[in-house]
């Protein structure tokens, strides 16, 4: 939001940046040599939803389309949080083939004026058996670590060498430490 | 297609038109002061002396005299999450979280800049509103926080500040008390500019009440914005109003300190007349959500 937005009390959701994504498809490949993770197939897409109605049959039109573009390789699951968001996860797909389903999903909803609703995407990795997702941030443009460890309990330190590891992979990092939003309870 | 909000325009303009009004009056007030030879450069560093502490540290006392605790994530993990999912949807970074031990349902922002920013809601508002209606209200919260509503705010009052300090120090006996009484012309333009400044006093007030007003509705815009559903925040400020007015006046009198900052002034409604009030009155702000409403579902 500019200097008059907020002078003038103007409300605005900052609109998706979605250039970087494509950035995952590549470093994703480094960052299992450097940091030891393994892509676990899972990658989803969160956004702030709306009313039921017309909104809930433009998502039903996104899920078909994520479905048809996995031609039955990869499952598509859809869930609600309890913070009112949507989930749209795709099982079973490489990260290359699902960043381009979700990059074909956010373009319709950008499509029917609702880019600014697309929160992140969240790719899951494991690393040694336990969790650890890089989330991509459509309203910074770039990605930040996720480590939950326990409930509201993160693994900074990691994170921060992680996050290390994958500036040289190409990844663009978010730099400011207070943007890195944990989303507890990830459902991917 | 859906229906979004964009920004509202007629209040935009009645906001731009009230600062600017502002901005003129202060500005006469400058030269009228310049002209009388008034030490305007003495008042305005005290002035901004005064101003800049209480920019930097009202929030912090308000909060202090509301009792209010910072929590962890640990402590208040749902509020923390729904604070953290709306700054992450609005870009902000995530404003530090606050409990105040009351049963008076209400929610406060502070801080100067949206690095700086601290939500507070009582223990009565997670007792009272639906997870939908308290993010309806925690959305209102951090639009106060986008739109750096303390900041605005405390730039709006700073002239105010010095003509109240013109004239309570006139009051006082002043500062043409001492020295050169043989100057003649000093004794009324004395009396002048302690007239002008208390009027611009009395019409800046107005004036910042009024800005203060638009600043709420702008809030509340701003949540529906957020939220895409105006009528929770309808539904929580008809709750909390309806709470307020059943709860003693002592329990009420302990959180007055912060009542600008409040999503809604704890005070028994019709007691001030809304030109002199700091938030709309409930009427007002229910009929604009339900315009909103409107305007996202035709």
């Amino acid at each position: 939001m500019g200097f008059l937005d907020s002078l003038l009390g103007r409300t605005k959701l900052p609109p998706s940046k979605e250039d970087a994504l494509f950035a995952m498809s590549t470093a994703a490949v480094g960052l299992e040599a450097s940091a030891g993770l393994q892509p676990a197939g899972r990658v989803g897409i969160v956004f702030k939803r709306l009313p039921p109605g017309r909104f809930d049959q433009l998502k039903q039109e996104i899920v078909d389309l994520l479905k048809l573009q996995g031609e039955g390789s990869l499952t598509v699951e859809d869930k609600t949080d309890d913070l009112g968001f949507e989930w749209l996860i795709l099982d079973g797909a490489d990260f290359q083939n699902a960043i381009a389903a979700l990059h074909s999903a956010a373009t319709s909803l950008m499509e029917d004026g609702l880019g600014d609703l697309l929160l992140a995407v969240a790719f899951k990795f494991t690393q040694n058996s336990r969790p650890v997702y890089w989330l991509y941030s459509y309203k910074q443009g770039n990605f930040y670590p996720f480590l939950p460890i326990g409930d509201h309990q993160r693994d900074n330190a990691e994170e921060l060498r992680l996050s290390a590891l994958a500036k040289p992979e190409g990844l663009p990092v978010e730099p400011q430490l207070e943007r890195w939003y944990a989303l507890w309870g990830i459902p991917v | 297609m859906e229906r979004r909000l964009g920004p509202d325009r007629g209040l935009t303009l009645r906001m731009f038109l009230t600062m600017f009004l502002l901005a003129l009056i202060y500005l006469a007030f400058i030269g009228a002061l310049w002209r009388f030879g008034v030490p305007l450069f003495f008042i305005v560093v005290v002035a901004a002396v005064l101003l800049v502490a209480q920019y930097y540290w009202s929030d912090k006392l308000i909060l202090l005299s509301l009792g209010a605790q910072e929590v962890s994530e640990q402590q208040a993990p749902q509020l923390h999450d729904m604070v953290g999912r709306l700054a992450a949807l609005t870009g902000i970074p995530k404003p530090k979280v606050a409990l105040i031990d009351s049963p008076v349902p209400n929610a406060m922002a502070t801080g100067r800049d949206p690095k700086h920013a601290l939500v507070a809601v009582t223990t009565g508002i997670l007792q009272a509103l639906t997870p939908e209606e308290m993010e309806a209200v925690l959305a209102h919260e951090l639009s106060h926080v986008i739109h750096r509503d303390m900041r605005v705010m405390a730039m709006a009052s700073f002239f105010a500040t010095v003509a109240s300090f013109i004239v309570q120090s006139g009051l006082w006996g002043g500062f043409y008390g001492g020295g050169d009484r043989d100057n003649r012309d000093r004794g009324g333009a004395f009396v002048f500019i302690f007239l002008i400044s208390a009027v611009v006093w009395a019409v800046s007030f107005v004036l910042i009440r009024t800005l203060s007003r638009y600043r709420e509705y702008s809030a509340d815009r701003g949540s529906a914005v957020i939220t895409g559903q105006p009528s929770h925040l309808a539904s929580a400020l008809t709750k909390i109003s309806g709470q307020i007015q059943r709860i003693p006046q002592q329990d009420l009198r302990a959180v007055e300190a912060g009542n600008s900052l409040m999503i809604f002034p704890a005070i028994s409604p019709g007691s001030v007349s809304e030109l002199f009030s700091t938030h709309p009155s409930l009427e007002h702000r229910l009929a604009r959500l339900r315009d909103y409403e409107a305007e996202l579902s035709h």
